[in-house]
């Protein structure tokens, strides 16, 4: 279980700081899949460089199990947009990496690593240099790689957003595959709402930009649990049922946040009105 | 196989790529031949048009390198020219990648060292060859020293441009295994800088290549500068010439060495 206590990321920029997240509580169970879904620049990303522990948080507290973060930790895996493979290394070598840096001599290494690339469809192409591969089979050797460091919480960040539409959509069910054989915690990052409704079992819902913040959880009763999943529930009721339910609060989330940008903007133009006046 | 349409139009390098993908060293080793065929024709038609005995014909010179290879007087200036860049290359080669790397990845480390590199960097160090010369005597240290300070300028500077243009999201991804500074080092910055050392390789030899020949003019009875400089006072032109085209076959075994070398390191860059 990963516990978010008011965590706030900011990033140092030329002469200050930016602040990209705001007092982001959440909780996210045990062999979960949460969605964070939210517009760009509403502090997603920032908050998935925190959870996996490259970013420290300007304030607030990340618990993984009930131990404070302090930093990337061993079980915690991180799947990028663009894959974060190493070019010059094989699908063979970027698969095993995490286990190299932790320094398993290669035949433990291959012994671990084959079977996740043959469950992944890549041991035919465990040779050849990520620039041979197709967008859906780089990342796919993103995932194996994540599952080489046997993760018990994987964090994936828009995994699937520069593939196309097909390819997006059996990486989508490749995931729920993988949901199925390994007992992982999943956190998902999308700027896509039907993404969200396919994969997730629950969705925090992200608004405002610089900073962003937490603007409610979404979460479904009914049919569609993670079993129930596939190919079939895309053209389902309960899924269309999800998707107008996350639309909704994301619309309104947006809404809020622009209210609150207004109210600001009013009264900071308030305040130098009133500063004009004593003047 | 379709062929383009409009040629031209594809980028450089995506044209270089598919040149090595459709043919291999062999036949780049076959077009080196062609030009060297054509500079040794227009070689010849200059000398006959000239009718100097300052240039001769390429016939004699080769000869004369054939003649001055097999008794080994001229393998040992050649030896002796190598020695001295390959002395330079190993101990400067590495202190510069080193040193342009760490700049690279680390603003502190930067802030230090390039005000340095700002200054001395674009200074011809040929003109410190008097003062070297002075510094370190006439033998082959101030050689050594002058090639050195030419390369480890080239080297350093690329090091450090190739570094910081690291992709940082390859650095986040391979920290978010649990990598150590030196692992991020070994496995992402290295690699990804190689191609720009070995092109600041290649054009740091042929720089040093240059300034060494001036640099064997002095204080020396061997190596392929003094070789050339000596014929020409002993008035032997053909000698003189052979030393030249000598020298040419140096410079291209260094360029073919690089080669080699990147095809090796660098073959994930092949997209074949």
């Amino acid at each position: 279980m990963i516990e978010l206590d008011e965590v706030s990321v900011a990033y140092r920029v030329r002469g200050g700081s930016l602040r990209a997240l705001e007092a982001a509580s959440a909780v996210f169970p045990a062999g979960s899949l949460t969605a964070l879904i939210g517009p760009s620049g509403c502090g997603k990303t920032s908050l998935v460089a925190a959870m996996a522990g490259l970013l420290e948080p300007e304030s607030g507290r990340i618990a993984v199990d009930g131990v404070e973060l302090s930093g990337v930790r061993p079980r915690t895996a991180v799947i990028f947009q663009d894959g974060g493979l190493l070019p010059w290394k094989t699908v063979r070598a970027n698969a095993e990496l995490p286990l190299l840096l932790r320094g398993l001599p290669a035949r433990e290494r291959r012994q671990k690593v084959d079977p996740i690339l043959e469950e992944l469809g890549l041991l035919d192409f465990a040779s050849f240099h990520p620039a041979r591969l197709s967008g859906g089979m780089r990342q796919r050797l993103g995932v194996a790689r994540a599952l080489a460091c046997e993760p018990d919480l994987l964090l994936m960040d828009e995994p699937f957003s520069s593939l196309d539409a097909l390819t997006r959509e059996a990486l989508q069910d490749g995931l729920l595959d993988v949901r199925r054989r390994h007992d992982v915690t999943m956190i998902l990052v999308t700027h896509s709402i039907e993404e969200a409704a396919y994969l997730a079992d629950r969705v925090y819902v992200f608004a405002g930009k610089a900073p962003g913040r937490i603007a409610g959880l979404v979460e479904w009763a009914g049919p569609g649990g993670a079993a129930a999943r596939g190919p079939g529930f895309r053209a389902s009721d309960a899924y269309f049922a999800r998707c107008a339910k996350l639309r909704s609060a994301f619309e309104a989330a947006v809404a809020a946040g622009d209210t609150a940008r207004d109210t600001a903007r009013a009264a900071a133009r308030n305040a130098a009105g009133a500063a004009g006046g004593g003047a | 196989m379709s062929r383009r349409r409009v040629p031209g139009l594809a980028p450089a390098g995506k044209q270089a790529a598919e040149g090595q993908r459709g043919e291999g060293p062999g036949s780049r080793a076959l077009r080196a031949m062609a030009a060297a065929l054509v500079v040794g024709l227009l070689w010849w038609l200059a000398a006959v048009l000239v009718g100097k005995p300052f240039l001769p014909p390429p016939g004699p010179a080769f000869l004369r390198l054939a003649e001055r290879l097999a008794d080994g007087s001229l393998l040992l200036h050649l030896g002796a020219s190598a020695m001295r860049i390959g002395v330079a290359l190993a101990v400067a080669g590495p202190l510069a990648v080193l040193l342009g790397l760490a700049a690279g990845r680390s603003a502190r480390f930067d802030a230090l060292l390039s005000p340095f590199v700002y200054l001395l960097h674009p200074l011809p160090k040929v003109a410190f060859l008097p003062v070297i010369m002075l510094f370190f005597g006439l033998g082959d240290a101030a050689k050594d020293i002058l090639i050195g300070l030419i390369i480890f300028g080239q080297i350093l500077v690329a090091a450090r441009d190739a570094a910081r243009a690291v992709e940082p999201g390859l650095v986040d991804a391979v920290l978010s295994l649990g990598a150590s500074r030196g692992q991020v080092l070994r496995h992402v910055v290295f690699p990804a800088c190689l191609p720009a050392l070995l092109t600041a390789l290649r054009v740091g030899l042929g720089t040093a290549i240059a300034v060494l020949f001036l640099a064997e003019t002095f204080a020396t009875q061997s190596g392929l500068g003094w070789y050339v400089m000596d014929a020409w006072a002993r008035v032997d032109y053909p000698d003189m010439y052979a030393a030249i085209v000598a020298l040419a076959f140096f410079g291209l075994a260094v360029y073919a060495l690089i080669d080699l070398l990147e095809a090796w390191l660098c073959s994930w860059r092949r997209r074949d």
